[in-house]
């Protein structure tokens, strides 16, 4: 037997769909403005000056790590072996400032003890007495250090870039903790922080701050770039390519992209202070070329107007590779 | 057919007519990323990249309006809207970089008439695109969309980056609340499947993801109105030889693109056509070119058509090309109120890139069934899958491809481009002795 739909059944039917529809447009609506308005009067520390989702994550979790360690002391190294602390991507470490002896290394454990002064870079690059100096340079609050670090079980040296944040343990034990990422992350904020490092040792020091600049176990030479001087036309006294290669007239550069990106930097630091400028290189084996960013700032050199920057690959979306 | 919600020429009620706007709307928001990439490329400023992107949206709408009329030279009557699209953005850059805006906006004249004059011609070459060669373009044009469509939906990440599983986890929830709704929906719910998805993908996204303050700050700074016509000096146009030979292979490549869509359009608004009709498609190429010379006359990026607002119309059934009026009229009023298009621009990268592999999927099988309705001999399959690997070999294996002469690289820069030029010279060839025939057959009457 069949059974015929009442009158009204499809109508019916109609109206309680559309009810149901029109309840569930309201309630996502309600949520998702009770939630909006919720996060317009959070304050949660984003780190806008950086790119990559990885480089913010890697801070949250020193300056977190830091936080619990200034609070717990060393009963916080069972928290940094856990979740957030330690992943696939990065862990912390921990080094007394005094003597540069490890305390604590969610990456290879067995350093524990030694002193990370041992450790010298590819580079050359000390990388316990990098850290400690700059602890006290203003351009560089969260004292990120670049190094070449070779992976535990690995043998072949990735670039590594680390932020640190000094800590005093309850204990009254002076030591910083830090963690890195060496998926070579192309941040600008980088380049912003060497030039800027670099403006400010020029003006303190005048022409011996080349030497410094152009030396390798320093920290304005990392993720196969460097910082480069130029004088106001634009002739290298560091050159972007060569470091003791002096007197290159840069203006005359074209790149991949056959345009002339010295020329446009001049022509911004004309205007103003600071600029970037887009560079195109060449990739091999691609029909695409790869972005960079050049950084740079005027600034003087003794009594001469020099132009400092640092040209760095720029961060690009996945899909247009 | 009748199991359209609103076919071509059906007028949906006013409510309705804005809605189905809207929501094509949403898709087309993906296209004010690109304006946003030049400047950054280019080096200018914010308040440049804000009046580029009025710029676009208002070509972008224009644009819409004009493919949707059903005029004798203009228009293709097809709901088939224009975006600021990615395949005229290197070109341009490049032009931007080497003469400033002035000539990347005198290039981009230069494409759009160019395509003008390739729409009159279409018509005499019919012969080059049986059902075969247009099913693959179709299926490619659908392709084309997937790496924007996959790292949206990964939350778009830098290379090099994390993907956050909270970006694909809203990535699933907007697909699966679209593809529900969609297959299981009846009447509004069915209708407005991707509004609703989407909607519901950006409120689990606001539960899941980080918070950033950065997001508020633009739509503070954002006016409420402006229009983005400020000076004279906006319209100033250059034009430089050297580029007009690649841009003259892009204007090609863009008009098999724009053909590929329109094709696609028409299958899905007039599946009934044993053929193709011509006069609407060459109406579309002609409308889309004078759309992107338009743009450039403006300042805003090249547009053309996308293939993704043409997967929507067939997954929703809702292809009347009054909707194309309304959405066309809805962008150029929001090009001028740069505080709408803040908020709607802030839609979370994987609700977008959901709402792209949704629409999508239509195009991709409109190409795949295309194919199979032909029957195959040696002949076909040779060209389609020569054309095919080759075509695809652009991205799978691209070294062998940047040795390639600088006026041929456009033709193989993407696997759209070179598998349909591929296909169409295969076809060709391997039927060279049945069209000697023909035209010999003809010839003795």
């Amino acid at each position: 037997m069949t059974r015929t739909p009442a009158p009204g059944a499809d109508n019916r039917e109609t109206r309680i769909r559309k009810t149901l529809l029109t309840g569930f447009i309201i309630v996502l609506f309600l949520l998702g403005a009770w939630r909006v308005w919720a996060l317009s009067h959070t304050r949660r520390a984003a780190y806008p000056e950086y790119s990559f989702r990885a480089t913010r994550g890697l801070l949250a979790c020193v300056e977190e790590g830091a936080r619990l360690l200034a609070d717990q002391g060393e009963k916080a190294f069972a928290a940094f072996d856990t979740q957030p602390f330690r992943n696939d991507k990065f862990y912390l470490y921990v080094y007394r400032s005094e003597d540069g002896r490890c305390l604590y290394h969610g990456g290879s454990p067995d350093l524990v003890g030694r002193q990370g002064i041992d450790f010298i870079d590819l580079h050359g690059k000390q990388v316990h007495s990098l850290v400690l100096g700059e602890f006290s340079n203003p351009d560089n609050p969260h004292c990120w250090v670049h190094y070449l670090w070779t992976p535990p079980g690995e043998i072949l040296p990735l670039w590594k870039s680390s932020c640190h944040k000094q800590v005093v343990m309850p204990d009254g034990t002076g030591c910083y903790v830090g963690g890195g990422v060496s998926e070579t992350l192309y941040e600008t904020e980088f380049a912003r922080i060497a030039v800027n490092s670099a403006v400010r040792l020029l003006a303190e020091q005048g022409g011996p701050a080349l030497t410094t600049l152009t030396a390798p176990e320093k920290n304005f030479t990392f993720l196969d770039a460097g910082v480069f001087v130029l004088d106001e036309r634009g002739v290298s006294i560091i050159d972007p390519a060569f470091k003791r290669y002096k007197s290159r007239d840069m203006t005359q550069y074209r790149d991949a992209s056959d345009r002339f990106p010295f020329r446009l930097l001049l022509d911004k630091l004309a205007d103003s202070p600071v600029a970037l400028a887009p560079l195109y290189a060449a990739m091999p084996q691609s029909m695409n070329l790869r972005k960079k960013i050049i950084y740079a700032r005027k600034t003087r050199m003794g009594d001469t107007p020099v132009i400092v920057g640092m040209a760095m690959n720029a961060p690009e979306n996945i899909w247009q590779r | 057919m009748s199991d359209f919600i609103y076919a071509r020429e059906d007028v949906p009620p006013p409510l309705q007519l804005l809605l189905l706007s809207v929501q094509q709307g949403m898709l087309m928001f993906l296209g004010t990323l690109f304006p946003v990439m030049l400047v950054a490329a280019v080096g200018g400023e914010q308040e440049m990249a804000v009046r580029m992107v009025g710029m676009t949206m208002i070509a972008s709408g224009i644009g819409t309006l004009i493919q949707s009329m059903r005029s004798r030279w203009l228009g293709s009557g097809y709901l088939c809207p224009n975006v600021g699209g990615p395949s005229y953005l290197a070109l341009s850059m490049n032009a931007a970089m080497m003469g400033g805006m002035p000539l990347m906006q005198g290039m981009i004249v230069f494409c759009g008439l160019v395509q003008v004059v390739l729409a009159r011609i279409l018509n005499h070459v019919r012969f080059l695109f049986p059902s075969l060669v247009v099913g693959l373009t179709v299926l490619m044009v659908g392709l084309s969309v997937v790496p924007m469509s996959f790292a949206n939906f990964c939350g778009a990440p830098l290379a090099g980056d994390s993907v956050l599983w909270q970006d694909v986890a809203a990535g699933c929830v907007t697909l699966l609340a679209i593809v529900a709704f969609n297959i299981w929906g009846k009447g509004a719910a069915r209708l407005y499947c991707l509004l609703l998805g989407i909607l519901a993908g950006w409120v689990f996204y606001l539960f899941l993801c980080p918070f950033n303050p950065e997001q508020f700050a633009m739509i503070r700074e954002s006016a409420l109105f402006a229009v983005p016509f400020q000076r004279l000096s906006q319209f100033r146009l250059d034009f430089d030889a050297s580029l007009a030979v690649p841009f003259v292979v892009i204007s090609i490549c863009g008009t098999l693109k724009t053909f590929g869509n329109l094709l696609a359009a028409q299958k899905i608004t007039q599946p009934e056509l044993s053929g193709i009709d011509m006069k609407p498609i060459v109406g579309g190429v002609t409308a889309d070119g004078v759309s992107t010379a338009l743009s450039g006359l403006i300042g805003a990026i090249a547009v053309d058509t996308s293939a993704s607002n043409v997967g929507l119309a067939a997954a929703t059934r809702a292809v009347s090309r009054y909707i194309g009026f309304g959405v066309g009229a809805l962008f150029v009023i929001l090009g001028c109120f740069p505080v709408v298009a803040a908020v709607i621009s802030l839609m979370p990268p994987p609700v977008m890139g959901a709402a792209l592999i949704f629409a999508v999927s239509f195009m991709i099988v409109a190409g795949i069934e295309e194919i199979m309705s032909v029957k195959m001999d040696t002949r076909k399959i040779f060209a389609i899958g020569m054309a095919t690997i080759f075509g695809l070999s652009t991205v799978l294996v691209p070294a062998p491809f940047a040795r390639l002469p600088e006026f041929l690289a456009p033709m193989f820069a993407n696997p759209l481009t070179a598998t349909t030029v591929l296909a169409i010279v295969f076809y060709q060839m391997f039927h060279i002795d049945l069209t000697i025939a023909n035209l010999r057959k003809k010839r003795d009457g």
